[in-house]
């Protein structure tokens, strides 16, 4: 593994030495929220930030975006497909994040390939960022998707107080430190062994532990629990945590018309708690009841993802549970998971003491 | 990157006729404008297509033909939404935009010998209509057919002729029903289970195809366990709200199993293995 050392105050030097090959994605301050967004300067960067309240996926797979365009000179249809090639850095990413990104990966890489999603893949790097210190609805530990990456970076930096350590994870990661070279020093053992030691003071301030354990297989002897109607009653339909979430993969897609003879193919996120999401023409609807998506939900998480792809589609970020303003918290929903399987009554339907 | 397809644009495809079955179900025969596509344009009984009107979007539409005539292939098409609506106002000449085949298909090779039973409700005769054609063509590969249909009335039953057609070739048993008659019905009343009582299903080394609305299917399953066949060789063909056709985008998953992907067809046993009801 190579190992550098990166100022803090040199940061800016490295994004501006960056911007003529990429464009620079970074956690960036908006009053009371940071958010990741393109740099127009490196000052306005936030690297001290806990999480974004939406991931970082909407640069791979945007919230909407142009499938093909359309239009219809005098002889016949012509279609024009969008797919970008823009080279991108996403700069500060978490690793739950990423790790979600590693899911959504196989997702679109499986079967018949996505080329809208692996192409701005391709032309992503991902310069990570270790979390010293984990929040108040992180499980990331629990998951081992965090806090800090162990795969899927690029680079990979870790807070040492005035500098961050380097961790070069791929050829990528080196050409970058290439384009750098100049503000990098020299790291070894006694920075490793920092950062090991800020790892191990992190996964000890996790206040969210949660055992994941057979949860895929004791939630297959619930699929008919009452414990879905309890949570179903405090879900408003919004779709908030679906569209929060690193590894919800679902989408729309629909026709805008722009003109008479003109318009284009659009995609955008879905969300499997929006009771047309399953309904057909006709208007027969397989997932007609609130408790059977929210149920839906919650299989696709941890049943569903895990015997399609073979892990959780869950990160542990928690960013679901701070938004849903109904406070249903995928953590209370797995421990709930173990205890009625052990048979003990469960409240689902009481907000979580946090 | 170049060489990927992507799998997300339509290729224009001409309406050649349109046949009307009811009044609200048409057939459509249609080639792809690129002539290089249609001759290498491969399907399997089962597959469907993704229809699509610019402006209007998409809808996923079983391929109702057999795939052994490619000059063209065929549709059969409720009205029932926005982009049924339009597709039944076009007429030949008229454009509309086709990706797939997708989904797995019914089993072909794996049924040759057998005798096959057909069940199918309403329009989902259409692709079932697909596989009946395969066998007729290649008659002697196959053991005794039987096509039990169901429709709402006489006016709904769809692919008249071809019944008729079907139930004068040596070996093949069609039987129909309607739920509701009329005074010119002289035949049977009742849905489509009633069926089993008029005829007699050998268990015995027979595969079942079944397709029609989502109320019917299992009342058939079990109609067909009880007349003792396999599981596996009780194999349903589902429809689902889909948009990618690809196992991208969730709408079509009954739980672990993408219908687009995985299905549409799958056989009782693998149904009865899925944690969400079909």
């Amino acid at each position: 593994m190579t190992v550098r050392l990166l100022k803090k105050a040199r940061c800016i030097d490295l994004v501006d030495a960056l911007s003529d090959d990429y464009e620079i994605v970074a956690p960036v301050r908006k009053k009371d929220d940071t958010l990741f967004e393109p740099l127009s300067g490196g000052a306005e960067m936030d690297l001290d930030y806990l999480n974004s309240p939406v991931a970082p996926r909407e640069f791979l797979l945007p919230q909407d975006e142009t499938v093909f365009e359309y239009s219809d000179p005098e002889n016949g249809t012509t279609l024009q497909p969008k797919i970008k090639d823009r080279c991108r850095i996403i700069l500060g990413i978490r690793s739950c994040d990423l790790n979600g990104i590693l899911l959504l990966d196989s997702v679109f890489s499986k079967d018949i390939p996505d080329l809208y999603y692996l192409n701005r893949r391709e032309k992503t790097v991902f310069i990570a960022m270790a979390c010293n210190q984990p929040g108040n609805s992180c499980f990331c530990s629990s998951l081992k998707t965090g806090p800090s990456a162990s795969e899927g970076y690029d680079l990979l930096l870790t807070d040492l107080g005035d500098e961050y350590l380097v961790e070069v994870g791929s050829s990528r990661g080196e050409e970058i430190v290439k384009i750098g070279r100049g503000l990098f020093g020299e790291a070894g053992e006694p920075e490793i062994k920092r950062k090991a030691d800020l790892l191990a003071i992190a996964l000890e301030s996790f206040v969210l532990r949660v055992d994941f354990q057979r949860v895929t297989e004791l939630m297959k002897g619930l699929f008919a629990d009452g414990m879905w109607e309890d949570i179903a009653e405090r879900c408003l339909r919004c779709g908030g945590c679906s569209f929060v979430c690193p590894t919800c993969h679902c989408f729309n897609l629909f026709d805008r018309q722009l003109s008479e003879t003109s318009g284009k193919r659009t995609r955008g996120w879905d969300s499997c708690l929006f009771s047309g999401f399953t309904r057909m023409a006709g208007g027969i609807n397989p997932r007609g009841s609130k408790v059977e998506r929210i149920r839906q939900r919650f299989f696709c998480k941890l049943v569903y993802y895990v015997e399609k792809y073979g892990a959780y589609g869950c990160v542990g970020c928690g960013r679901c549970t701070d938004t849903c303003p109904g406070y249903i918290d995928i953590a209370q929903v797995v421990t709930s998971v173990s205890l009625r399987s052990k048979g003990y009554e469960v409240d689902v339907g009481a907000k979580p003491e946090r | 990157m170049a060489n990927r397809e992507n799998p997300y644009l339509p290729y224009p495809a001409v309406i050649q006729r349109v046949k009307e079955e009811t009044s609200d179900i048409k057939t459509f025969s249609l080639a792809f404008k690129d002539k290089a596509r249609q001759t290498t344009f491969y399907y399997r009984p089962g597959q469907f297509v993704q229809v699509s009107i610019l402006g209007l979007g998409e809808a996923p539409i079983s391929l109702s033909s057999a795939p052994c005539c490619n000059g063209s292939f065929e549709l059969s098409v409720k009205r029932s939404g926005r982009l049924t609506e339009r597709l039944h106002q076009l007429k030949p000449g008229d454009e509309i935009g086709i990706r797939g085949p997708y989904g797995n298909g019914f089993p072909y090779e794996e049924i040759k010998g057998k005798n096959i039973v057909f069940v199918g409700g309403g329009i989902g005769l259409a692709p079932l209509r697909s596989l009946i054609n395969s066998i007729i063509a290649n008659r002697d590969d196959f053991g005794s057919l039987q096509i039990l249909y169901g429709a709402r009335t006489p006016a709904d039953l769809v692919f008249k002729d071809e019944l008729n057609c079907w139930s004068e070739t040596d070996g093949v048993e069609v039987l129909v029903t309607v739920d509701i008659g009329d005074e010119r019905w002289t035949g049977n009343v009742g849905v489509v289970t009633t069926l089993f009582a008029k005829t007699r299903i050998s268990a015995d080394n027979t595969a079942a195809f079944i397709c029609g609305p989502p109320v019917m299917i299992p009342f058939v399953i079990r109609d067909l366990l009880e007349i003792g066949l396999p599981e596996e060789w009780i194999i349903c063909t589902l429809e689902r709200h889909m948009k990618c056709g690809i196992g991208k985008c969730g709408h079509c998953n009954i739980g672990s199993k993408y219908v687009c992907l995985d299905g549409p067809v799958f056989n009782y046993r693998e149904l009865k293995q899925l944690l969400e009801s079909f």
